[in-house]
């Protein structure tokens, strides 16, 4: 009998171990799978519109309202306006001045969306050659009750080529942006004078060069690079990324990728403080982190700047080793030009291999209470025994 | 026996640990209104006070402090010279051993409203100095407060909750001039943050959708 009801209470325990697991599993899934924001990237021509749409894809609950923030390079490019959004309500701000658009986004309705809307539609204008950079900053985004709800966000990009000549196609849009021609006639009518020797871009032929100063392109060649490091397993290290020997008008922004073997390290994070530039911003996924950097001010970085700190936690075992690969995206100087497009930067990768026997405890330590507790415990399980 | 003084010390244990989770917090409160209000100034979760002092500054355009009586302590020193002008101070001390634990009622203000429909002032609350019966400094949160002469989510004021009220959280939220954010009347979601929720919420509200009576 006895053992009847043994056995009842054994299935009935793997039945609930069984259920934990599942709930375990699904959460863990649910919480892999977020939503994400993007916006994508355009290449235009000075004077040229472009019009941008933000997205939200695999929202898997009802969302009721999003407030984004997107940034750009004022000097280059024009918010115009925001319209076309699947939500019941649109309004927003543009601060020209700053390069920045605020929109907010809510439902009136009962209903959330899920699964993939678009937010809205940003046209842009180009008003100077140059690159800058879509930063999405989300502000809220809240479910159909209220309740805050993750996503990531992708930025984008906008190349603006000089007007006239061959090139400066429409490149690197996808199929959602549409390019079109300004109506208006370009700010700055006066061409301006191709900022480097791309294939892609020409001077528009005119007797009169704009009055706007040259660029003077970086001298040196500027070096972006994570060094080598060691830790033992388990233990925390951080890694530094400078971009070293950067001359001539200095960096207004820089975007990297950093790749790594995550079964060896894992990032544990890469905050914004530790970064010379005035914002950044990083994406940390598994194997990799997405980073960019931009001032908001006038002036630009110079010399050797760290771009940015990580926590690297080593997480495989004693004697592994992982490349910590970097990716340059895009280099821009403060006076538009596209780094990256002229090769005047080297990139030196670096590793981090686990050392030793580190990290392990013979002696654990325990806090007040858990020590207690775990006294308490042992108490317990003896006085069961033995009245047994 | 034996087992059943671990538990009492187990629970001894985590009673200490959740006690020492309390904190002292000072608070004046959130007010709708258009006629005069009267409100305590509260001491919350503190153990023998005995003295203390704080700065209520305000919008003297929208309302006026007229009146700091009624306080829990023997003895109560309220300036209210330069009420006019935006702030008064008080002061309190209580002879002969701290107050009670637990909740104190610091002093209560009478607050005049003076601003027309839709204005709104904060309560901010400085505090120089609280302390117990032996005169170790208490540690306190301030909570500020506000008074919004009007209804909660009448941000466009104009007596009627309606979609406009939450367009003008939004713009507020987005920026745009001449919408400045109304941090009572705008949080009507009742998470304490100003946020497009609280547009959400409004619209909701105004277009009578089941489970958005309250304003909170």
């Amino acid at each position: 009998m006895n053992q009847r009801v043994g056995g009842a209470n054994g299935r009935r325990f793997f039945a609930l171990a069984l259920l934990f697991v599942l709930v375990f599993l699904f959460l863990t899934a649910a919480t892999a799978a977020g939503a994400v924001i993007s916006i994508q990237s355009a290449e235009l021509k000075v004077g040229e519109r472009v019009t941008l749409p933000i997205v939200l894809a695999d929202a898997a609950e009802e969302i009721s309202c999003a407030t984004i923030i997107v940034s750009y390079e004022p000097a280059i490019l024009k918010g115009t306006s925001v319209q076309n959004t699947q939500f019941d309500k649109l309004v927003y701000h543009t601060d020209t001045a700053q390069g920045k658009t605020t929109i907010v986004l809510y439902q009136t309705g009962a209903a959330g969306r899920s699964g993939t809307s678009t937010l809205a539609e940003l046209t842009f204008e180009a008003v100077k050659v140059g690159s800058s950079s879509l930063l999405l900053q989300l502000e809220t985004l809240k479910n159909n009750a209220g309740v805050p709800v993750a996503a990531t966000v992708q930025p984008g990009s906008i190349t603006v080529k000089a007007d006239g000549g061959s090139g400066g196609g429409n490149g690197g849009g996808g199929s959602g942006w549409i390019p079109t021609t300004s109506p208006s006639p370009s700010p700055s009518p006066a061409p301006m004078p191709s900022p480097s020797p791309s294939a892609t871009v020409t001077l528009a032929p005119s007797p009169s060069l704009s009055p706007v100063p040259s660029p003077s392109p970086a001298s040196g060649i500027i070096t972006v690079r994570i060094d080598d490091l060691a830790v033992a397993s388990g233990g925390v290290t951080t890694a530094t990324i400078r971009i070293e020997g950067v001359e001539g008008e200095g960096l207004s922004s820089a975007q990297l990728n950093l790749t790594y073997d995550p079964k060896v390290v894992k990032v544990l994070s890469a905050d914004a403080e530790t970064s010379e530039f005035d914002e950044f911003m990083a994406n940390i996924e598994s194997g990799k982190v997405r980073m960019i950097g931009f001032q908001t001010g006038a002036e630009g970085l110079t010399g050797d700047v760290t771009f940015a700190q990580l926590q690297l936690k080593a997480v495989g075992k004693p004697g592994e080793q992982t490349a910590l690969g970097l990716e340059v995206i895009d280099l821009i100087d403060n006076v538009g030009q596209v780094l990256v497009e002229h090769e005047e930067f080297e990139v030196a990768d670096g590793s981090l291999t686990i050392s030793g026997e580190g990290g392990r405890k013979w002696i654990p330590s325990y806090s007040l209470a858990s020590t207690v507790a775990i006294v308490i415990g042992c108490y317990l399980l003896i006085r069961t025994r033995r009245s047994r | 026996m034996t087992v059943r003084a671990a538990l009492i010390i187990s629970l001894l244990v985590v009673s200490s640990t959740t006690l020492s989770c309390s904190a002292t917090s000072i608070t004046v409160g959130e007010f709708f209104s258009e006629t005069e209000i009267t409100t305590p100034v509260m001491v919350h979760d503190v153990t023998a006070l005995a003295t203390a002092s704080l700065e209520i500054t305000y919008d003297p355009s929208v309302l006026l402090i007229t009146a700091a009586t009624k306080s829990a302590f023997s003895s109560l020193f309220a300036n209210l010279e330069r009420a006019g002008e935006g702030w008064v101070s008080i002061g309190a001390y209580q002879v002969g051993g701290g107050l009670p634990s637990g909740e104190v009622k610091f002093v209560e203000l009478t607050i005049a409203p003076r601003g027309s429909y839709g204005s709104y002032s904060a309560l901010d609350l400085s505090l120089n100095e609280l302390y117990d019966n032996n005169h170790n400094a208490i540690a306190a949160t301030v909570v500020d407060g506000f008074v919004y002469i009007g209804m909660n989510g009448d941000t466009q004021p104009d007596r009627v909750i309606d979609a406009a009220d939450s367009e003008y959280i939004a713009r507020g939220i987005a920026g745009d001039p001449g919408y400045p954010l109304k941090s009572g009347p705008s949080e009507v979601s009742g998470d304490g943050v100003v946020d497009a929720y609280d547009c959400v919420y409004l619209a909701r509200h105004a277009a009578g959708v089941t489970g958005y009576e309250a304003l909170h």
